[in-house]
């Protein structure tokens, strides 16, 4: 060979070389600026050089899974594999390209393999412990989450989700077996909680709780969900003050008529309250609530005795239980509250609260579902009180029944009815029997956290041994209540409420008057 | 074709000075009808016709036009589109009021007449937003239903601002100059758009959204096809493809940071050619100009929003789709990559399709009539039932895991979680009755034992 015709082959080859080079470099350039679809028209109609083959299909395939066309991805992969790339993320990428295409056994040994080049390590076995989930091979997907949470010392992200794929693979094993119920209490919930651990503020950690509550659900462990599948507030107690203060312009109940010689007192009324419970749970299926409540009330007139006489101080403490099952297919409970009362008043007028009356009371009752228009409760319930002297003692058998139901997500009804038959045995010109009718309609968030409520009752009074004097009394009051909740603890409330008591003894009995109130109460 | 079209541009350029008097801009392309309301006339748009001030321009669907303005500025008004040449005076800039569809405009950068350079060249207002141009393409779309704005810059800078309703009204009233709109770009809400990022405006939001990159894919097919829009579309539904991503994990940490990629390269070009490409790749990146992370943000403080970077905008809405919580991550352009379920990019339009599910003005994704069905579903996943619908979008597309639906800190507005307790009132309301019954019970055995012993002791 002549030297021309060498410096001309050395020439032609450098600029050919130089040529393929350029294309392979236009093509990463175009690549690394984001410019996908250029930088693969550029691999697709210019020459590369041979040598370059297995970067230009590497480059090819990882374009193409930047564009999302893994089937197209796929192909290229395997020709970088064949003409032996080195490329340490080959496999990684391959294995993308796979597991997106569903190809998933491929995609696992791709994974494998990314794992023995030492490219992303963890993220390899993640994806290899991963598709052996979905493959159905949990024994080991568990081998490979566990792994990985014994070698993955940095990254909380990939170690608390392992955690968590960990606990679901424990779960897919679980169920195959006969104490599933037991082994998800044990291992599954367990496991989950320690993934929680990890980052308690993470998205992961908000998945991981709501998926703990679908699987306490599921197995009837969750302690918030009752067998019949009622749900219990999370939190067991509850604490409450209310102060409320009540203007009367008829606290002596004083006829209207003129002929009357008692005249009409009016006074400011302040009822302050502190009440507080504590729900248990046996078994998920009763529920005990012993409570308390402390109401004392204090007037603000201090001169006519009529008036200060009815300040009083009570306190309530009881105990209510349920028995929660089903009735009709629908959640149902029955009830057995005891409840007792210790009243104090000024009796004497002397602006000192004394012993007044105590009582007890047993109440048994029902609540169901008939239909889904809401729930109906049956109550009987026997009282016995024994005032400070024993011309009040009575003993008190009662009925009532409730019925509330919601229509339009916000507007509630709630009727009731009540009879109560007071038998004052020491004193029986004084026992009665009474009818209450009473009806509510709630008109919830009528303007954000407003809700307007209308109330009418109507309580027919037998006087029985003094019918032929008084016949039998009705008491009509309307109100009306609205309501603010200020915050998810605070609410007001501004009330009117008129009442009219017609009797046959009208120059004692009958009566009218107006009752506005204001109160505001914090409950947690 | 290709020739022609360049002889007519040429020949157009040539012929503008000569023909300036008869209006402001020339009709150099049409295809399919379009109309022209001259004065309240309305004329079918021809070729080669010269459109004054005032003019509104009205293509019809699978049509588009292109105008040659005598500043040498063109713009291309797309398909089902309603625009208005309101101003186009020689030294001062442009206005162009968009009144539907899109419009994208290539602005010429030797704008002589105008001294000051750092003020807007050509002004494009639509019913929310106003955009001050100051660099070279760009393209905007408006939907008069949900009166959304986007606007994806392809070089320069385009200044955007939320047109507000004191605004709007004073540019319906014709009281609205260059100096006004000026203003309103310049306002301190307003952002500057750059090469290869995405910002919207819609009633909904109080100020437009921070300017973020889009998909890489989208804002390539669009960029190199300026009229996309009248093309087919790729045929047929493509297949479909897992989430490269496993639900649950962090995108980031599972990308491939590209470093492999970069030795590979280097061993097959030479470290010398690296770093020559290296620079230039700097130098590209420069021109997209500052941007905020790609997982988006927002400023509690102005309120202003960055959505997440990467999503896909829906042209024929003018909203953003963002990439989702598990989306991947793409560290090259430094945006999320929304997962197949979310939808993909038709290569021959440019436009946001989901084979499943149509996104309505309203932002949220309704099963489309032929979903699910034999003929609208490729043979890869033939007898598959479609996957879950996306979810709905929030009104500027919030970020990445600021959400409401995705923070783990915001409450859960699931119906679950309703804050009325109704069987608690219930029972409140209840025992309230009880009680006062109880007292009136009381008073009443009270006041007749008093009343009978009174009597009593009088006998």
């Amino acid at each position: 060979m002549k030297l021309r015709d060498l410096f001309i082959l050395i020439l032609f080859t450098l600029t050919t070389t130089s040529i393929y080079a350029d294309a392979l470099s236009d093509a990463f350039k175009n690549y690394s600026i984001g410019e996908y679809r250029t930088a693969l028209k550029i691999l697709e109609t210019k020459r590369i050089a041979k040598k370059d083959r297995a970067a230009k299909e590497y480059l090819k395939g990882i374009i193409n899974n930047k564009l999302q066309q893994f089937d197209k991805a796929i192909p290229h992969f395997q020709r970088a594999i064949k003409y032996k790339s080195k490329a340490k993320d080959l496999f990684y990428e391959f294995g993308q390209a796979l597991y997106a295409a569903n190809s998933l056994d491929d995609a696992r040994i791709a994974f494998r393999k990314s794992y023995r080049r030492g490219f992303k390590k963890a993220s390899s076995l993640y994806y290899m412990a991963h598709i052996s989930q979905l493959l159905e091979e949990h024994k080991q997907a568990k081998d490979i989450f566990s792994r990985i949470i014994k070698e993955e010392k940095e990254d909380f992200n990939l170690l608390q989700i392992s955690r968590f794929q960990l606990a679901e693979s424990l779960l897919a094993m679980a169920t195959s077996k006969k104490e599933t119920e037991r082994l998800v209490a044990d291992y599954v919930i367990p496991q989950m909680n320690k993934a929680i651990e990890v980052d308690k503020k993470s998205r992961t950690a908000k998945d991981i709780k709501s998926r703990i509550k679908e699987l306490q659900k599921q197995y009837g462990l969750d302690p918030n969900i009752m067998k019949n599948g009622k749900n219990l507030p999370e939190q067991r107690w509850s604490v409450g003050f209310t102060q409320e203060i009540e203007f009367d312009n008829n606290i002596t109940q004083s006829t209207d008529l003129p002929t009357s010689q008692a005249s009409q007192k009016d006074s400011y009324i302040y009822n302050t309250t502190v009440n507080g419970s504590y729900l248990f749970n046996p078994n998920n299926k009763f529920t005990v609530k012993p409570n308390f409540r402390i109401a004392n009330k204090k007037h603000s007139d201090r001169n006519s005795s009529t008036v200060f006489k009815n300040d009083s101080l009570t306190i309530d403490y009881g105990v209510g239980n349920t028995f929660e099952h089903t009735l009709f297919n629908r959640q149902a409970n029955a009830i057995l509250d005891l409840d007792f009362s210790y009243i104090s008043r000024d009796r004497n007028s002397i602006k000192e609260k004394e012993y007044y009356a105590r009582s007890w009371t047993l109440t048994l009752g029902e609540n169901l579902k008939f239909t889904d228009l809401g729930n109906t409760t049956f109550k009987i319930q026997y009282k016995d009180y024994k005032g400070y002297i024993d011309s009040l003692n009575n003993k008190t058998g009662s009925f009532s029944i409730s019925h509330s139901f919601i229509t339009n997500g916000t507007r509630l009804w709630i009727l009731f009815f009540q009879s109560d038959f007071i038998d004052n045995y020491n004193d029986r010109i004084s026992s009665t029997n009474s009818y209450l009718f009473r009806g509510d309609y709630l008109w919830i968030n009528i303007l954000k956290d407003h809700t307007l409520s209308f109330g009418l009752a109507i309580t027919l009074l037998d006087t029985k041994r003094n019918y032929a004097t008084r016949g039998m009394e009705k008491t009509i009051t309307p109100s009306v209540t609205w309501t603010r909740n200020l915050n998810k603890y605070v609410s007001t409330n501004l009330s009117y409420e008129y009442t009219k008591n017609d009797s046959k003894d009208e120059g004692s009995y009958k009566y009218t008057k107006h009752v506005t109130s204001f109160d505001l109460s914090v409950s947690f | 074709m290709g020739k022609f079209t360049l002889s007519i541009i040429l020949f157009s350029l040539l012929s503008l000075q000569v023909f300036a008097n008869k209006g402001v801009a020339k009709v150099i392309i049409l295809k399919g009808k379009a109309e022209a309301e001259i004065d309240g006339k309305k004329t079918p748009l021809k070729k080669g016709m010269w459109l004054p001030e005032g003019v509104t321009v009205e293509t019809q669907p699978k049509s588009f036009t292109k105008l040659l303005f005598v500043d040498k500025s063109s713009m291309n008004v797309g398909p089902k589109s309603q625009m208005k040449i309101s101003a186009f005076p020689k030294k001062e800039a442009g206005i162009i009021t968009l009144m539907k569809g899109q419009i994208r405009s290539k602005v010429t950068k030797n704008y002589m007449d105008i001294k000051d350079k750092s003020k807007s060249k050509l002004f494009i207002k639509t019913k929310t937003a106003a955009m001050g141009v100051r660099g070279t393409d760009f393209q905007v779309n408006f939907n008069p239903i949900n009166n959304a704005t986007s606007l994806v810059t392809f070089e320069g800078a385009v200044a955007m601002a939320r047109f507000d309703n004191l605004a709007r009204s004073a540019a319906s009233a014709g009281r609205f100059n260059q100096r006004a709109l000026e203003r309103v770009v310049s306002s301190e809400s307003a952002v500057m758009v750059r090469k290869g990022q995405y910002s919207g405006a819609s009633p909904k939001m109080e100020r437009v959204t921070v300017p973020v990159k889009i998909s890489p894919i989208q804002l390539e097919t669009l960029k190199n096809n300026e009229a996309a829009s009248l093309n087919k579309g790729s045929s047929g539904p493509k297949k479909t493809f897992r989430s490269v991503l496993p639900p649950g994990v962090d995108g980031k940490s599972f990308a491939n940071d590209g470093k492999e990629m970069e030795k590979e390269m280097a061993s097959n070009l030479g470290k010398g050619a690296m770093k020559e490409i290296k620079k230039e790749i700097v130098k590209e990146m420069a021109l997209a100009g500052p941007s905020v992370g790609a997982e988006g943000m927002i400023d509690q403080n102005t309120g202003a929003i960055a959505p997440t970077a990467g999503g896909f905008v829906d042209l024929g809405t003018a909203q953003y789709i963002p990439p989702p919580p598990g989306s991947a991550y793409d560290p090259v352009a430094d945006v999320y990559i929304p997962p197949p379920n979310v939808g993909r990019i038709d290569f021959e339009t440019g436009d946001f399709v989901n084979d499943h599910y149509e996104l309505t003005p309203e932002g949220e994704f309704i099963a489309k009539d032929n979903a699910g069905g034999p003929e609208g579903r490729g043979p890869a996943d033939a007898g598959a039932p479609p996957p879950p619908p996306p979810p709905p979008l929030e009104p500027s597309g919030l970020p990445l895991g600021l959400g409401p639906n995705n923070n783990p800190d915001s409450p859960n507005l699931g119906p679950d979680a309703s804050p009325i307790c109704i069987p608690c009132i219930v029972e409140r309301k209840i025992k309230e009755a009880k009680r006062k019954l109880e007292e009136e019970q009381n008073k009443r055995l009270e006041d007749t034992n008093t009343r009978v012993n009174f009597e009593i002791t009088i006998d």
